[in-house]
């Protein structure tokens, strides 16, 4: 993790980024650049088009640079920078539509997992399989950590909509779940 | 299991979860990163071009504010239209009264030019002391106390209902008068100077032309002299010649 490794040097590399230093803009990409994939591609799905979004997300954050006042978490900044692109893609190419139902989904074919293949990339499937709407609601509020309030600004959408991409979004997953009859070792250490 | 566990879940694992991007990536952005950096004179030009523009607006600006609107040269034209026309009422009153009264009050009014005082006054008293502040010069030049209340109050009954009572405004309109002082214009100058008659000169030439003329002729005549006697040399000499 960039902030976990380089913790001292962060200043460092942001007043060598400022000056255009190359050599630091990389190794900020470096550090950060698997993160955003990730979380680009959580978004958009496709992950060449997911990798295009994270270059134009590392422009924005180069040209923004100047206006980090070093106040706050500075990842957490970045991050913010790279879900703002992912959105503004999903926008400019009409693909972020709010799903009323779940009857599509609900009858797409089964994962095939058990539950010891249980892992990272298994959940990282199950989310980029949700519709646009219920993917982007459930990534926005559970992993980034915004509130119903904030979504509703950044989508334009209303409070109880983005509660109600949420619940479907967490009943789909749960239903793929159970067809799948995966057994979390989460949910048996609560019960 | 529940919305909070599953929330748990998917946050604890995907939030930190990595995928790398191809290689190509980094040389796009580096890519972009370059195509993106504008060269040092564009950036100085930017502020250059935004300089000249500032200062051009501002040269403009002023330009504009100094420049009379089409509403000021309406109120210049009204100005003009209306001063002509305004009563002067305290100039034939003043010298009504004048002809009547001591002429003490008068010549403040009426004939302030310094270089010209009025024949009722010393020149000594009222020209050199002449105060420059036209209220003042009114103070100054009042008759004694016993006078002063009769010419005010005549004055003043007269004037109340059709003059303005600002002395400044009373000023304003006596002001022209100033003109009216005679000015003699003297012109100074030496004159034309009388220039040297050209005709000795011309002669002067004519007669060195002359000269000249004259000593070429002699010189023609000397030459011809001497072909002469080159010539008497030649038959001299053949005619020994012949002779031998």
């Amino acid at each position: 993790m960039f902030l976990s490794k380089t913790f001292t040097k962060e200043p460092d590399i942001v007043k060598r980024c400022l000056r255009g230093d190359r050599k630091a803009q990389r190794e900020l990409y470096e550090a950060n650049a698997g993160k955003f994939h990730s979380l680009c591609i959580r978004y958009v799905k496709n992950s060449m088009v997911a990798e295009d979004v994270m270059i134009e997300g590392f422009m924005k954050i180069f040209e923004k640079l100047p206006q980090y006042e070093g106040k706050g978490n500075f990842e957490g900044w970045m991050r913010k920078i790279m879900v703002t692109q992912s959105l503004l893609y999903l926008r400019d190419n009409k693909n972020l539509l709010m799903e009323i139902n779940l009857d599509g989904q609900e009858n797409s074919p089964a994962m095939g997992v058990t539950d010891h293949d249980l892992n990272c990339q298994d959940l990282f499937q199950l989310i980029a399989e949700l519709p646009v709407g219920f993917r982007t609601v459930f990534n926005l509020y559970v992993i980034e950590g915004y509130s119903h309030r904030e979504i509703q600004d950044m989508l334009g959408i209303s409070e109880s909509t983005s509660k109600s991409q949420l619940s479907r979004a967490r009943a789909a997953l749960k239903n793929r779940l159970s067809k799948e009859s995966y057994q979390l070792k989460e949910t048996k250490n609560h019960g | 299991m529940d919305d909070k566990h599953l929330d748990t879940l998917f946050r604890e694992k995907l939030s930190n979860h990595e995928i790398k991007p191809s290689p190509r990536a980094w040389f796009k952005l580096e890519q972009q990163l370059a195509e993106n950096k504008k060269p040092l004179w564009l950036i100085w030009g930017q502020y250059a071009a935004g300089f000249l523009l500032l200062l051009g607006i501002g040269i403009g600006y002023q330009y504009w504010n100094q420049t009379p609107s089409e509403l000021g040269k309406e109120l210049i034209t009204e100005i003009a239209q209306i001063q002509p026309t305004a009563p002067a009422p305290m100039d034939t009153v003043t010298v009504e009264k004048a002809s009547e009264a001591p002429p003490l009050f008068q010549p403040a009014l009426i004939k302030p030019a310094p270089s010209k005082p009025a024949p009722a006054y010393k020149p000594s008293e009222q020209v050199a002391t002449l105060p420059s502040d036209p209220s003042e010069r009114l103070v100054e030049s009042l008759p004694p106390a016993d006078q002063r209340e009769v010419v005010w109050t005549e004055t003043l009954a007269f004037d109340l209902a059709t003059m303005p009572l600002d002395i400044d405004e009373i000023i304003t309109e006596i002001a022209p008068q100033e003109k009216e002082i005679a000015y003699t214009v003297k012109i100074v100058s030496r004159g034309y100077a009388i220039a040297p008659d050209k005709g000795q000169l011309v002669d002067g030439i004519e007669n060195k032309l002359e000269k000249i003329g004259g000593f070429f002729t002699k010189v023609d005549k000397g030459f011809g002299d001497l072909q002469d006697a080159k010539n008497d040399l030649f038959v001299h000499v053949m005619a020994s010649k012949k002779e031998k």
